[in-house]
């Protein structure tokens, strides 16, 4: 059972994405530099890495979402994530302001984390959806530019690469998620953990099989 | 167009009066049954006018202070009419001015002609118009086949930039919800697709009807772009319809451009549509199809459909058949149903009993309404003949309406099979409706939805799967609810939650149990009552406090489980 932060695989192909990946953000900031809006293409999500590492059961995500737990297998709507978005941050509805030396300026999304790997994250169909408004809540505001200190902005959201869920979430045997810290209360409400079908159900079949096949209930999951 | 058999009744005070109207009506054309003409001297009477009635299209009722006090007139007539076995209509003829406020039948089927006015004699021949039966042979046949391929809507109410494709890997979807929340403009589109189909002043016409403005606020124009395509010859055409406000910023303009220019396939297009509102009928009869006039109801409220038997009347025998054949079977009104026409009006026979057409739940009653309607819009452009020539489409406001989950579920899969020519666009809020497409590989869904900056976008979502039960369709990306749980649910787990993060008292921590046995009760994970009662046996055992399970725990699991099933065994 691997703990976070997770270490990168040394497969050519993933050797090859992140490259390209490499490249790719380059080209983007090289837009940007030139007063250019930020497109992102899709080779951040690439069916080879995700294959190979983002969604594969041996993988450190075991398959599943890594927000809500859910098995990918046989979701035809999960997808890779952004963890930072790329587009222009929301919040209720409205662009988010920040300061810039050009004065105060909407957003313009996490633009260079865009093919970053550490900013990935497989989810289900239903967390997929949830991420398409990108909305990224932090304690301070949020970093705008490529060189700003991101741990200094204090996301409220969780970051399965780095963070322990476990460690802001435990599970009851209800099968239901009862926050430990304020960003696991963030997390559980925002992408609605409690309250969605089938994940308190899955959660205690997960928990059940667990038992059953004599192995010792994972401590990190939820 | 083949002339109805008139039935004439009067009082014999009016004797002179009838005479004249049944020679002119003879001279117009018409066959008519005239007691004086028919009768012979010592033939029963009573036999005589059953045997008039069993041939007549029309009961023409010459009615006066006479004919109204004449219990001849009255009871016999209404008699002869009880035992009439086929569809007459009722056509009063006030021969004075007189109020009727008790009519002897149930319903007159028009307005009552007032003859004693000048044009009186013109009124009637108006009147008799509406029940002309149709020729069967079709005037012109439809060349081409033609399906919406794609719709493109600009600055149109909640759209700003939209374009929606119907395109399929092997061709067009026969088939396509609607779904989205509510004003993200699915019945927007619905009127889009139809004004985008209808001729210029047909559109324009529409729009007159329709409440509010259709272009965009702030916006001084907007426009529809339709692509029609015939999935077999791959004919494509275009139809662009521009919209704009006049300089006194008020009404809206229509200008239209069809592509190809040259022998574009006007008379091709066939289109219905049907909005909320379409559990009124109207006595109005139409001999041709119109496509702004097949639309109506999804822009007016005040619209109307045409009279359910008016329009069963108004066939030939041979068209009747099919077109209750095919209501009845969307129906499902049970093994044995017909259909039949006591006093001029439509009713559902079976061993039980007669019900009246009027008397069907609502639910019933409206969908056999835009069924009947659409049927004879599609006599009239000449594709009911056969299925080949029924190509065309139909647009359903929530075809759900009033209809039990039971019938919602069906009601797709029977739309198919009466109507497989026609190609279906509906907008809807109900699961069961989104489960009758399910494993129809020709069926597409479009999610409406807005995106982070506010604009409504769509999205085609593939149908349904069919294992999918209602709470998984309801939670799937279609309808996206987080759960189909009710709101008591929410407010239990909510407050679990915060008793969950806090140091509880000794009475918190009582709550807290209380509530964590609730969740784990009501939180069914299995459907059936054995399952569930297996999975409790399991787990009691499982959750002794032991992080890994021995064998002696598996025994015992085992012969619990094996109990359960011994017990439960039928």
């Amino acid at each position: 059972m691997s703990h976070p932060p997770f270490s990168e695989p040394n497969h050519p192909k993933w050797l090859r994405w992140r490259e390209d990946c490499h490249n790719e953000a380059l080209l983007l900031a090289e837009r940007v530099a030139e007063g250019k809006k930020p497109l992102i293409k899709k080779i951040y999500k690439r069916k080879a890495v995700k294959d190979l590492y983002y969604c594969a059961s041996t993988g450190p995500f075991q398959g599943k979402c890594a927000i809500c737990g859910l098995p990918l297998q046989g979701d035809p709507n999960a997808d890779l994530i952004h963890y930072r978005p790329p587009w222009p941050l929301v919040h209720e509805g409205k662009p988010v302001w920040v300061e810039t030396p050009q004065g105060p300026q909407p957003h313009p999304g996490y633009y260079w984390l865009a093919y970053h790997w550490q900013n990935l994250l497989p989810a289900c169909g239903f967390c997929v959806k949830r991420c398409e408004t990108p909305v990224f809540p932090t304690m301070n505001p949020p970093v705008a530019s490529q060189d700003g200190n991101l741990e200094g902005e204090q996301a409220v959201f969780l970051n399965p690469h780095f963070d322990l869920v476990s460690d802001h979430i435990s599970e009851d045997v209800s099968g239901l998620l009862i926050a430990r810290t304020d960003r696991g209360k963030a997390w559980i409400s925002f992408f609605n953990l409690n309250l969605r079908d089938r994940l308190p159900e899955t959660r205690l079949l997960t928990r059940l099989q667990q038992k059953a096949t004599g192995l010792k209930q994972g401590s990190q999951k939820i | 167009m083949k002339n109805p058999f008139i039935f004439i009744s009067y009082a014999a005070d009016d004797r002179v009066t009838a005479r004249i109207i049944n020679q002119r009506l003879k001279d117009t054309g018409y066959e008519t049954w005239f007691d004086e003409d028919k009768l012979k001297p010592g033939q029963d009477l009573r036999q005589a006018i059953e045997k008039g009635l069993a041939r007549a299209n029309i009961f023409l009722f010459l009615t006066s202070n006479a004919s109204l006090k004449s219990s001849w007139v009255q009871s016999e007539i209404k008699t002869a009419l009880d035992h009439a076995s086929r569809l007459v209509f009722t056509v009063p003829v006030l021969l004075e001015s007189i109020t009727v406020k008790d009519w002897p039948f149930q319903a007159a089927t028009t307005p009552p002609v007032r003859f004693y006015e000048s044009d009186g004699w013109d009124q009637l021949l108006d009147n008799l118009q509406f029940f002309k039966v149709r020729q069967t042979q079709p005037r012109s046949l439809p060349q081409s086949s033609l399906y919406l391929s794609q719709v493109e809507v600009v600055n149109i109410r909640c759209f700003e930039r939209f374009k929606w494709s119907l395109k399929s890997r092997d061709g067009l979807y026969d088939q396509a919800l609607i779904l989205g929340e509510n004003s993200l403009g699915k019945t927007t589109l619905l009127c889009c697709i139809a004004l985008g189909l209808c001729n210029q002043s047909g559109a324009t016409a529409l729009l007159k009807d329709a409440p509010g403005a259709f272009i965009r606020r702030g916006k001084k124009s907007g426009s529809i772009k339709v692509i029609l395509q015939d999935p077999k010859s791959g004919l494509t055409c275009e139809i662009l319809t521009e919209l704009s406000l006049r300089n006194d910023g008020l009404a809206e303009m229509v200008r239209q451009q069809v592509t190809p220019e040259e022998n574009f396939p006007h008379t091709d297009i066939f289109i219905c549509g049907y909005g909320l509102l379409r559990a009124r009928t109207a006595e109005a009869g139409y001999d041709s199809y119109t496509r702004h006039h097949g639309v109506k109801t999804l822009f007016c409220h005040d619209a109307t459909l045409q009279d359910p038997a008016l329009i069963l009347l108004r066939q030939t025998p041979d068209h009747r058949q099919v077109m209750e054949e095919k209501l009845l079977n969307i129906l499902e009104l049970g093994e044995g149903t017909r259909i039949h026409y006591p006093n001029s009006r439509i009713a559902f026979e079976n061993e039980t009993g007669s019900l009246p057409f009027q008397a069907l739940s609502d639910g019933l009653r409206a969908t056999a309404q835009w069924v009947l309607d659409l049927m004879a819009w599609l006599i009239y452009a000449n594709r009911f003949e056969s299925a080949e020539l029924g190509a065309g489409l139909v647009l359903l406001d929530m075809p759900e309406q009033n209809l039990h989950p039971k019938r919602q579920r069906r009601l797709f899969t029977l739309l198919r099979e009466q109507f497989p020519h026609l190609q279906f666009i509906a907008a809807t809020h109900a699961p069961m409706i989104a489960s009758g497409m399910a494993g129809h590989d020709d069926g597409i869904m479009l999610k409406l939805e807005k995106d982070s900056t506010g604009r409504v976008q769509g999205k085609n979502l593939p149908t349904i799967a069919p294992a999918h039960r209602a709470d998984q369709i309801l939670t799937s990306p279609g309808f996206g609810l987080n759960t189909s749980r009710s709101l008591a649910y929410e407010s239990v787990v909510q407050r679990f939650q915060i008793l969950g993060e806090k140091e509880r008292s000794a009475t918190e921590q009582k709550e807290f149990k209380s509530l964590q046995s609730e969740i784990k009760e009501q939180l069914t994970l299995f459907e059936t009552p054995l399952a569930q009662a297996v999975y409790g046996a399991v787990i009691e055992i499982l959750e002794r406090g032991t992080d890994v399970v021995d064998e002696d725990a598996r025994q015992e699991v085992k012969s619990q489980v094996l109990d359960l099933l011994r017990e439960r065994q039928p």
